[in-house]
């Protein structure tokens, strides 16, 4: 303003003036833009967006360079070379001399039978658990807590390191395997079970399996007669009755373990090192997953406890009938964030040589050289996974907010 | 034109702008040049395999590994002091060389076809010639390799001895059960507990951890060999002059027993030889070394630094170490062996 | 939650002998807990060895090998650092555990100055926890970073890691609560990144990949990588229990600095920040004792940490065979660490809560 005032008052500099205005006129507009909201956020964004894309740009031009300068490049054509290194177990059958995406897939089939496993494992064990946790008994309640607190309070590496010396050193060796049931057999070579010939013996079992649980499925919608004993125990029944019948019908030839030589032959079997993953995984997750599902049982407002005390409802059946379908509800997306953990959890397999997913992309990087193609396999892989569960987790949310139900 | 356009552009431009000046890195930097900007020589060895690389009592490094890379630390920088060593597993190895994390990688690495070809590297040595044997616990009761049909096998991770026992038991219809470790020790360790029931090595190796082992004698090692082994350090094959001086660096270590020049008489050798042929290998004449990108000296720096070959052999695998090998497929050409370096002219 | 404590207690009691099914499963559970508390004490005190010089020396009693404690206690603690200095990495801890309790207490959060003064403090402490651990200055002999182990390394990697990771956390739950879209995106795809791979996939890509993204020559320490891994790993959990924090503050403070004409920053710094924070404190001290837990993994890619020097100690042949005596007395000294740190938590959280109110 006051150069203006000046301009305007020194007449013969006109041309001057006019020059000034055009140069105060700059400051002008940036200050405009400066206090003008959506003007300065779209400044900040893009700024962001201009680091962030310089910063790639950084990261890539090195890793192109460096990998021009070695003479390698990015090339997933690796998969189909054939993979020299030998696997022990594993669900995708595969053997020295098959390609490398079967080693992957037979790594991840080893990752996701671990995750299966501990994850019904240790929802079972974390279910007893928040439920001694709350037990009427004082002493009950103190010991698990004790308990819970010193699972959580040490590294699961140090729990997993000492699981598998101890199954490693405690079990006995094949010769004298301890046999709790007749054609089970444990020794420090794993757990070898009968089991059928072929997978293909299976078959009609599952069929029938599935075969009840969608007739179950589609009789539920169907309204029933109350207090008619048959249909609540028809579902129970639709679930045992094919798998029976199917088992009469076509009983598949099972093979049972027998020890030869140097080890058991026949049967099925697990290693030792997927037990003492397994112990690890599933006593550490439960006892997170306990005070997950305690905080849900304590969620339940009490209002309900009274109603169901009012009603005469013995314990057992308050808790199977009121408190645990809606403490479950509550708790369903922590829990199934303690899920994905567990997963996660799984990769440390490869600190005791379980051959799963990370193990595999070592051993890959070492024998082909592919460093980068492994390692962004190995974090596709996860991040499927994580990002997999978290949209079934939102499908759930939007679920239970439009049922408006308790809130998760 | 408003705000937001010119925003994108003014991002997109410091995008560019930064793009270029990073471009020039392309640029291939030889290793030698590399290295003595660096001031020391990146050596990746074991952490604990005893007489390949492990710590003395007086917390150094000493071993067979370890002493060439002392030996290319005095070629190319004139000090063999100036090393840093990486200490790693076998799984490791073979990545760190090729992304560059070391200069070479000591890790008693077995000489194949794809490792040359397919990974793009070059071997040095052969530094020691053996074969793969396997270990057994007497209580198996299996004196031949054919009773081996059905073991479990410990094979330490990322290397080849995996496959090359799955190609031998494949042709003879027998089958194992391979555990993979991380490490030696853990390997020797899951021996002795039982959890597999047959360990395998190179035949020195066995014999020296068998004799560490509990109860030695309730441990046989099989005589049949079932695989050849030839292992020596590996460096990348990008840099052709760098990889050049790898080689000749061994064969300088060989030639120097050939010609019998020890780390004893190497000033004397130096003073006082009328030898052509020495004088020209000692750079006392000639320019091999120069031509190299060397110092003319560089073996003279080497000896000084390490011995001969047979010294390294003796102190470490010989008759002043713990294993006690016989030279065998070891010695010189000349004398039985397997050793020989092309001629120095 | 009291509350149903409260029924719990009147309906079902909550007494150990009130009920007679209840005395009969004490006395079960008593009856269990004394026999084995006579085991244990038969294996440790009764049959432990005090003085051996082998594992099998040890084994011949059957009992628990206090006789490797003592020896290779100091090994276990301080990794491979040289035994005449071990003084410094035992100092350089002592700092490291000051800063922290500083960093949690209320108090400093709860000053004006405060946040400040905790800053300068790491800013002075870091290095000089550097300086105890590296030497090289004042007459103390220069170790190199490869020998750096033990307790020490496991505090410093958790401490030094999540306090870079909370400065990133800030930046990134900024950006997710964020209205403008840009930051949002970016800020919600670094956390969801970071929280769906496992620690040790970053481990080995901090580790086997860095010399590819990097311009050739640049070289940083396997511990500095590690540490790195840590940071960006941790950030984004902490983001995550910040955004929680920063959405439970009432729009009317937002209103109210609004009124009183501050700026987006002057509002986040003195309004927003210290309540978001003051409030998360709880969470975020059970994300650091998670980080102290996970500093296990880096036994992974060849550091000796806590675990790793545990493992290590039994690898000569003296020792060899024992696992259970090096494994309990780390066992033990992570449990104190953790449970003190998560006892303080629940603390905090109880007192905040109440204050809320």
């Amino acid at each position: 303003m006051r150069l203006l005032a000046r301009a305007d008052c020194s007449g013969p500099q006109r041309g001057a003036e006019v020059s000034s205005l055009k140069t105060m006129a700059m400051p002008n507009l940036l200050l405009r833009l400066w206090h003008r909201p959506s003007s300065r956020a779209r400044l900040w964004q893009s700024l962001a967006l201009g680091l962030f894309v310089a910063a790639i740009w950084w990261l890539s031009t090195n890793l192109t360079g460096n990998l021009a300068r070695r003479d390698l490049g990015i090339d997933f054509r690796f998969l189909s070379g054939r993979a020299s290194f030998e696997f022990g177990e594993n669900l995708a059958g595969y053997q020295a001399g098959d390609t490398f995406l079967r080693a992957f897939l037979a790594g991840l089939g080893n990752t996701i039978q671990v995750a299966v496993a501990g994850i019904v494992l240790t929802t079972i064990l974390a279910l007893a658990l928040a439920l001694v946790r709350l037990s009427p008994n004082r002493l009950a309640r103190r010991l698990s807590g004790a308990w819970i607190e010193l699972i959580r309070n040490t590294p699961l590496l140090l729990q997993l390191l000492f699981w598998h010396q101890f199954i490693i050193r405690q079990l006995p060796m094949p010769r004298q395997a301890w046999e709790p049931l007749p054609g089970v057999f444990l020794s420090n070579r794993g757990l070898v079970f009968p089991a059928p010939e072929t997978a293909a013996a299976l078959l009609p079992i599952i069929c029938a399996v599935l075969v009840g649980i969608s007739v179950a499925l589609v009789l539920r919608r169907t309204p029933s007669v109350h207090g008619s004993r048959f249909y609540h125990f028809l579902p129970m029944c639709l679930l045992v009755a094919p798998p029976l019948i199917a088992l009469l019908i076509a009983p598949p030839s099972i093979s049972f373990p027998e020890l030869k030589g140097f080890n058991f032959h026949g049967g099925s079997s697990v290693s030792p090192e997927f037990i003492a993953l397994l112990c690890a995984l599933v006593i550490y997750q439960s006892a997170f997953m306990a005070e997950t599902i305690r905080s849900g049982i304590l969620a339940v407002p009490k209002g309900q406890i009274e109603a169901a005390q009012a009603l005469g409802l013995p314990r057992f059946q308050l808790l199977r009938l009121v408190v645990l379908p809606q403490a479950l509800r509550i708790a369903i997306p922590p829990v199934t964030s303690q899920y994905l953990s567990l997963t996660k959890n799984s990769s440390l397999a490869v600190a005791i040589g379980y051959p799963d997913l990370v193990r595999v992309s070592q051993v890959t990087i070492s024998e082909t050289g592919r460093a980068v193609e492994c390692v962004s396999i190995l974090l596709a892989v996860y991040l499927s996974l994580s990002l997999f569960t978290a949209l079934i987790m939102d499908v759930y949310n939007r679920r239970v907010m439009r049922r408006g139900g308790a809130a998760a | 034109m408003n705000i937001r356009s010119l925003a994108i552009a003014a991002s997109a431009f410091l995008g560019l702008m930064v793009e270029p000046s990073f471009a020039q890195n392309t640029a291939i930097a030889p290793q030698l040049d590399t290295i003595r900007e660096r001031g020391s020589f990146r050596c990746g060895v074991y952490e604990n395999v005893p007489g390949l690389s492990a710590l003395d009592a007086q917390g150094r490094r000493v071993g067979l590994d370890v002493d060439y890379c002392h030996a290319m630390a005095a070629a190319i920088l004139g000090d063999p002091t100036r090393v840093e060593f990486r200490t790693m597993t076998l799984a490791q190895g073979i990545p760190a060389l090729r992304s560059g994390e070391v200069d070479m990688v000591a890790l008693a690495l077995t000489y194949t076809i794809q490792r040359d070809t397919e990974l793009n590297l070059d071997f040095v040595g052969p530094t020691l010639y053996s074969g793969h044997a396997f270990m057994v616990h007497r209580r198996t009761g299996a004196t031949r390799l054919a009773d081996l049909n059905g073991a479990t096998i410990c094979v330490v991770a990322g290397g080849i001895t995996d496959s090359l026992i799955a190609d031998y038991f494949r042709a003879r219809n027998m089958t194992f059960r391979p555990l993979a470790v991380e490490n030696t020790t853990q390997m020797y360790a899951l021996y002795e507990e039982g959890r597999c029931d047959v360990v395998t090595s190179e035949v020195p190796f066995l014999g020296m951890r068998r004799s560490r082992l509990r109860q030695p004698d309730q441990h046989l090692i099989l005589d049949e060999i079932f695989a050849k082994s030839h292992m020596g350090p590996i460096v990348r094959d990008d840099d052709r002059r760098y990889a050049h001086v790898a080689r000749w660096v061994h064969y300088a270590l060989v030639n120097a027993e050939e010609m019998g020049i020890t780390r004893a008489n190497i000033d004397q050798m130096a003073r006082e030889s009328r030898d052509p042929a020495i004088r020209r290998f000692l750079g006392l004449e000639g320019d091999i070394g120069r031509n190299m990108g060397l110092p003319n000296d560089f073996t003279q720096a080497i000896i000084r630094a390490v011995g001969n070959y047979g010294e390294i052999f003796e102190r470490h695998y010989g008759q002043q170490s713990v294993i006690k090998l016989p030279r065998g497929l070891n010695a010189l050409a000349g004398q039985g062996g397997l050793q020989w370096s092309p001629t120095w002219r | 939650m009291r509350g149903i404590y409260r029924i719990q207690k009147k309906r079902f009691g909550g007494g150990i002998f009130d009920t007679p099914g209840n005395a009969l499963f004490s006395l079960i559970l008593l009856a269990l807990l004394v026999h084995w508390g006579m085991g244990v004490w038969d294996w440790t005190i009764t049959r432990g060895t005090w003085q051996a010089e082998t594992a099998e020396d040890c084994a011949k009693n059957g009992g628990f090998c206090w006789a490797f404690l003592r020896d290779r206690w100091r090994l276990i603690l301080f990794g491979p650092y040289p035994f005449q200095e071990q003084w410094r990495p035992a100092l350089a801890l002592v700092v490291c555990l000051a800063l922290l309790s500083a960093s949690v207490s209320t108090w400093i959060w709860g000053k004006a100055l405060g946040p400040r003064l905790l800053l300068f403090c790491w800013i002075l402490g870091v290095p000089l926890m550097v300086l105890l651990m590296a030497g090289g200055m004042f007459g103390m002999p220069r170790v190199p970073m490869r020998l750096w182990g033990g307790l020490p390394l496991t505090v410093m990697l958790a401490s030094v890691g999540v306090s870079l990771a909370f400065l990133l956390a800030i930046a990134l739950a900024l950006g997710r609560v964020s209205k403008m879209p840009v930051l949002r995106w970016m800020a919600t795809g670094y956390i969801e990144f970071f929280r769906g791979v496992p620690l040790i996939a970053l481990l080995f890509l901090a580790a086997i990949l860095f010399p590819y993204f990097v311009p050739p020559g640049w070289s940083m320490d396997t511990l500095l990588r590690a540490q790195l891994a840590f940071a960006l790993f941790f950030a984004a959990y902490m983001a995550e229990a910040m955004r929680g924090g920063l959405q439970s503050i009432s729009p009317g403070q937002y209103d109210a600095a609004q009124a009183l004409g501050l700026s987006w920053w002057q509002t986040q710094r003195q309004i927003i920040l210290p309540q978001a924070l003051r409030k998360v404190i709880p969470s975020l001290v059970n994300i650091f004792i998670a980080a102290f837990k996970d500093t296990s993994l880096v036994v992974v890619i060849s550091m000796l940490d806590l675990l790793g020097a545990a493992n290590a100690s039994t690898a000569e042949a003296k020792w060899w065979g024992l696992y259970i005596e090096p494994y309990l007395f780390i066992a033990l000294i992570y449990l104190i660490f953790c449970s003190a740190m998560s006892a303080y938590s629940r603390s905090l959280e109880r007192r905040l809560g109440v204050g809320e109110r």
